[in-house]
This record gives C-alpha cells, sequence and structure tokens, in this order.
C-alpha cells in the first residue's frame, strides 16, 4: 500500500531552466522532480536553484544509480549520500528505477533490464526492504523502457513489476511512455499492461516522448509527449484516479514555458477523464 | 545483504561485457565466447528472432552505454574536445574508458583521471599542455559545486590586536583549487572561450601556479601572485599568519610582509577566505 499524494502536475528541473526559475520562480509549476545523483555535491548554482525551488514548491527525489537489481552490493556511501539530501531536501518522496546498472563495480551509468524470474525478484525484493529500512521510508520504483528481453524471465514485467511492490511493500512509479515504448519492443498489450498494476500502489506516473528508430522505439525523452502515450495516460488515469504526474523533456530541452505546458496538458486531460472525480 | 544470486550473475557478467566491449557487440561477442562458450549465440538468452536481431537490440544499449559517458566528458571537458577535435576526443574517449570506466554512481566524477591519463596519452605527443588544460577545466567544475561558505569580511580582521595577527589561522573557501601547470594553458582556455583560434602549443615547459575559485555561483581562474600557490597550501594545511609569513620571509627576505598583505587583500576581495579563529588563551 503507498499512501498517494496526489501533489498535481510537475516537470523535471533541468539545467537549461536554472536561470529562469532563478529570475521568475517556479511560475505555477506544482511540484518538481530532481534527479538525485545531481545534487550529491554539496553547493553551487545547482543547490541554489534547488533551494529556491524548494521554498515554493514540493520536490521529489528520483535516482538514477540506486541499482537496485544489481549483483554487485548495495553501496553504503550511496545510501548514505541519499539518506543525507533526503534530510536536507525534505522530498515528498525518494525514487529510482527498477534495473541494474553496474557490474563489477562499473557503472554503466544506464538503467539495464532485469530478467523477471523468481531468482531477481528474491534478490530485488530483499534489497529494496534493506534500502526502505535505511532511508526510514518506503520508495518508488519505475518501470524502465528496454530493448532485449531474456529467456530465463518467467513473469511478465507487470507481474514482476507488481510482486516486486507488494512483497517489498513500496510503490511503483509508473512511466506510461516506457509502458508504450517496451509494449513495441517486445509485442505485447500496453494495455494489458496498465490494467495489472494494482491501483493502490501507484504514486506516481512518468510522461515522455519516444523515438521511431524502425525496428523499435527509442525512449529518447525528446519532443512532446506522442498521442499513443496520451491515450495510454487516460487509461491508467480513468483507473487510478488523481495521480503526481511528471512531465520529463531531457533531450533538446525546450524552454521552461514550452514544458511546463505540457505539464497543463496532462492536469487538463484527467480532469477530462476525471470530472469531479 | 542476499549472496549474489547465480543465474543473475552470470547474465549481468555477460550482458556488462558485450555492452562495454571496445569493438562492439558482434566483434566483442566472438572475443568473449573464448572464454565463456555460453555468452553465444545471442538469442541463446536473449529473446529474438534471430541473432542479428538480438546484436541489434543489444547494440542499443552498447551504443547508449558509450555515447552517454562521451557526452558527459564533452561537457566536462569542452575546451579539450575543442582543442583536439571532434575525431580525436572520440578515440581518446574510447581509451580513457578502457582504463578508467566508471566507478561512480553519478556521472560527474566520471572524468576524474583524465588530466593524469593524458600524460602518457599519444595526443599529448602533438599537444603537450592537454593535461594541464584538463586539469584546468576539472578544477572549474569541482569549485562550481564545491560546498559553500560564507566569505570572510575585511571587518571581521580589522577588530584582532596586531599582537595576536602572528597566531591567526585563516580558512581558505572549499572552493579553491591550487594548480601547478606546466604550460600556458590559460591562454588556450581563454582563446577557446571567446571562439578564437587557440595559439600554437609551446614546445618548453614553463611551470607556474593557478589559482581556481567560485565566487557567487560563478567559476573563475587566474595565475597565482609570487608566494601565492605556497602561502594558500599553507594555510589549508593549518599553518598560522606568522608561520606563513615566516616561510615567505625565507623565500622573499623583506619583501615578505607586503607580499603576505598583498595576498590577504586579494583573498578578501575574492572572498576566498571564510573564517579566521585564533588559539585559546
Amino acid at each position: 500500500m503507498w499512501n498517494k499524494t496526489p501533489l498535481g502536475h510537475g516537470i523535471g528541473l533541468r539545467l537549461p531552466h536554472f536561470s529562469h526559475i532563478l529570475e521568475h520562480g517556479v511560475q505555477g509549476v506544482a511540484w518538481f522532480e530532481v534527479i538525485s545523483e545531481n545534487f550529491f555535491e554539496p553547493g553551487g548554482r545547482p543547490w541554489t536553484v534547488l533551494e529556491r525551488v524548494r521554498q515554493e514548491a514540493p520536490v521529489v527525489l528520483h535516482g538514477v544509480s540506486l541499482g537496485i537489481g544489481n549483483t554487485d552490493p548495495l553501496s553504503e556511501d550511496y545510501l548514505d549520500a541519499l539518506a543525507r539530501l533526503a534530510q536536507r531536501i525534505e522530498p515528498a518522496w525518494v525514487s529510482d528505477h527498477l534495473c541494474w546498472g553496474s557490474f563489477g563495480g562499473h557503472n554503466a551509468h544506464d538503467l539495464l533490464p532485469l530478467p523477471y524470474s523468481e531468482e531477481a525478484l528474491e534478490h530485488v525484493v530483499a534489497r529494496v526492504v534493506r534500502v526502505q529500512e535505511r532511508l526510514s521510508r518506503q520508495i518508488l520504483l519505475e518501470n524502465v523502457s528496454s530493448y532485449v528481453k531474456f529467456g530465463s524471465s518467467t513473469l511478465t514485467e507487470w507481474e514482476f513489476l507488481s510482486e516486486v511492490a507488494r512483497r517489498a511493500d513500496c510503490g511503483i512509479l509508473l512511466d506510461v511512455n516506457n509502458v508504450f515504448v517496451s509494449a513495441r519492443n517486445h509485442g505485447f498489450s500496453a494495455n494489458t499492461y496498465v490494467d495489472a498494476i494494482p491501483s493502490d500502489r501507484i504514486g506516481q506516473i512518468h510522461l515522455a516522448g519516444h523515438t521511431d528508430r524502425g525496428s523499435y522505439l527509442f525512449d529518447s525523452h525528446v519532443g512532446p509527449v506522442p498521442d499513443g502515450v496520451w491515450e495510454l495516460y487516460r487509461r491508467v488515469v480513468a483507473r487510478v484516479g488523481p495521480t503526481a504526474t511528471l512531465t520529463e523533456w531531457d533531450e533538446d530541452i525546450p524552454d521552461y514555458a514550452t514544458v511546463a505546458a505540457e505539464a497543463r496538458t496532462a492536469e487538463r486531460l484527467e480532469k477530462e477523464v476525471l470530472g469531479d472525480r | 545483504m542476499t549472496a549474489s544470486p547465480g543465474e543473475l550473475l552470470r547474465l549481468q557478467r555477460r550482458f556488462f561485457s558485450l555492452i562495454t566491449a571496445p569493438q562492439g557487440v558482434a566483434p566483442g561477442l566472438r572475443v568473449l565466447a573464448g572464454q565463456d562458450p555460453g555468452i553465444a549465440p545471442l538469442h541463446g538468452w536473449i529473446e529474438a528472432s534471430d541473432e542479428a536481431e538480438a546484436i541489434v537490440r543489444l547494440d542499443v544499449y552498447a551504443d547508449m552505454y558509450f555515447f552517454r559517458l562521451l557526452d558527459a566528458l564533452q561537457q566536462d571537458y569542452p575546451k579539450l574536445a575543442s582543442r583536439v577535435g571532434a575525431v580525436n576526443f572520440h578515440n581518446l574517449v574510447t581509451d580513457y574508458l578502457l582504463v578508467h570506466p566508471s566507478r561512480y554512481a553519478s556521472i560527474r566524477h566520471i572524468g576524474r583521471h583524465l588530466s593524469a591519463f593524458l600524460q602518457g596519452h599519444a595526443l599529448t605527443a602533438t599537444w603537450p599542455g592537454l593535461p594541464d588544460l584538463a586539469q584546468l577545466e576539472w578544477a572549474r567544475g569541482e569549485v562550481f559545486d564545491a560546498a559553500p561558505a560564507t566569505p570572510l569580511q575585511a571587518a571581521e580582521l580589522a577588530t584582532i590586536p596586531p599582537e595576536s595577527w602572528a597566531e591567526l589561522r585563516l580558512g581558505v573557501i572549499p572552493a579553491v583549487r591550487i594548480l601547478d601547470m606546466q604550460f600556458p594553458e590559460d591562454a588556450v582556455w581563454l582563446a577557446i572561450d571567446r571562439g578564437e583560434p587557440p595559439p600554437q602549443a609551446a614546445g618548453e615547459a614553463a611551470p607556474f601556479s593557478m589559482v581556481v575559485f567560485r565566487s557567487g555561483l560563478v567559476a573563475y581562474h587566474r595565475r597565482a601572485a609570487e608566494g601565492e600557490a605556497a602561502a594558500l597550501r599553507a594555510l589549508r594545511a593549518g599553518s598560522s599568519f606568522g608561520e606563513l609569513c615566516a616561510a615567505l620571509e625565507a623565500e622573499h627576505g623583506e619583501a615578505a610582509a607586503p607580499i603576505a598583505f598583498s595576498l590577504l587583500g586579494r583573498w578578501l576581495e575574492e572572498g576566498l577566505l571564510c573564517s579566521v579563529s585564533m588559539p585559546a588563551p
């Protein structure tokens, strides 16, 4: 069970918008997601911006290097840094990805896919429990987009994600674009996926753009949210109700107003779907 | 902590070896199959219609691995990348990652060893100052997000009686780096920053020191004044103002006191000091 906090519709805090935020403030954006590792260093302009944002809006921490599915040991240094950051920023919540990213102490700085096996499930669940104990809070785990799947998988991705959340008692950050991308890449139904995720575990939604590379979709986070992703978002919202939603735009990042407008589009769609619910 | 699971461990070893293989996935697979026969064919463990499709899909990750790190290093070293050109920089990154793969949770640290790595790299035969240019760019990045500190004000020092000055301990802000340079790469940095052609590579080393620091939210660098590099290092190491003056005197004789107070004035003006303390009476 995840105690849902419907923060509304936010955007990611990104470097090209720092000057705008320092000059104009957050200007109607309901909340911000920041990449945790970008704030592991203690000072300078990034922190000045983050503290300004935090005065004006809720912030959530979104990590990319926890490596919950790594076979490398959990990094105590990483957990210490994350705990210090959470203590300083007091985020609404902390999230990372259901993936792995390092091997033999070397980091790929990528979100690599796991096999959906019972062995991987037990491994991940034990680590989520450990992380939640260390941080003294539940975390959200996000489904990643993927380009390969493994013969050793015995569960579907949505079964694996749901089961991790249930057994470890964590929340789910449902990335609708990632479901859309992976559904095309692996030939499963995106609708089946989102319908199977337990509503009471979904604490946050991600939306983003992707790139069609012919034989597969690439999760590029470039451009506006495509129509197919909006459609899937409508379906999710109809099922789960008002949910904190973040619009990501990480390549060829346009001006602040354009990214904020995407968040307002998401807000309008949520209202259309839910009415007065 | 749970033990590393066997199947998962094997899968991750294979996957990671392939996406980081310097030759690419297909040639890497041929090499790795000699050590681990189970790794080939890929579609024996990766679901795909055939081997070609499995390679294409794994190549997505291999490309992301390299190009994400290339991009990060380009952001850390924009002047260096400009100095050597795109092809040389690409090849430099390929060489660098083989020796220094990321051991860091944050990609922010990936370029930490580049200056030292360049000391022995072929590109440095063409541009001897590359290690210096790299250390200058890295230091600017380090001071950019170093811990904040409130700069010491001249008025705080004005209240200290003259007889106590010898015992003063002055704190240097965290956002200061002192560099020992061999070549005038500050001129290269400036030319590239202005969009001008950089000067020809210097043939002979001519050592000097630089001070890199953050003031407000902006990183700056300049050549160190006479005696300044040693003085800042001494303060960092905990020397008193009196010890600092004695060291300057040994080096500069009667000019020591004017040098010491000139440095102090400059540090206060630039906000390089953050604290003053005296031993308890």
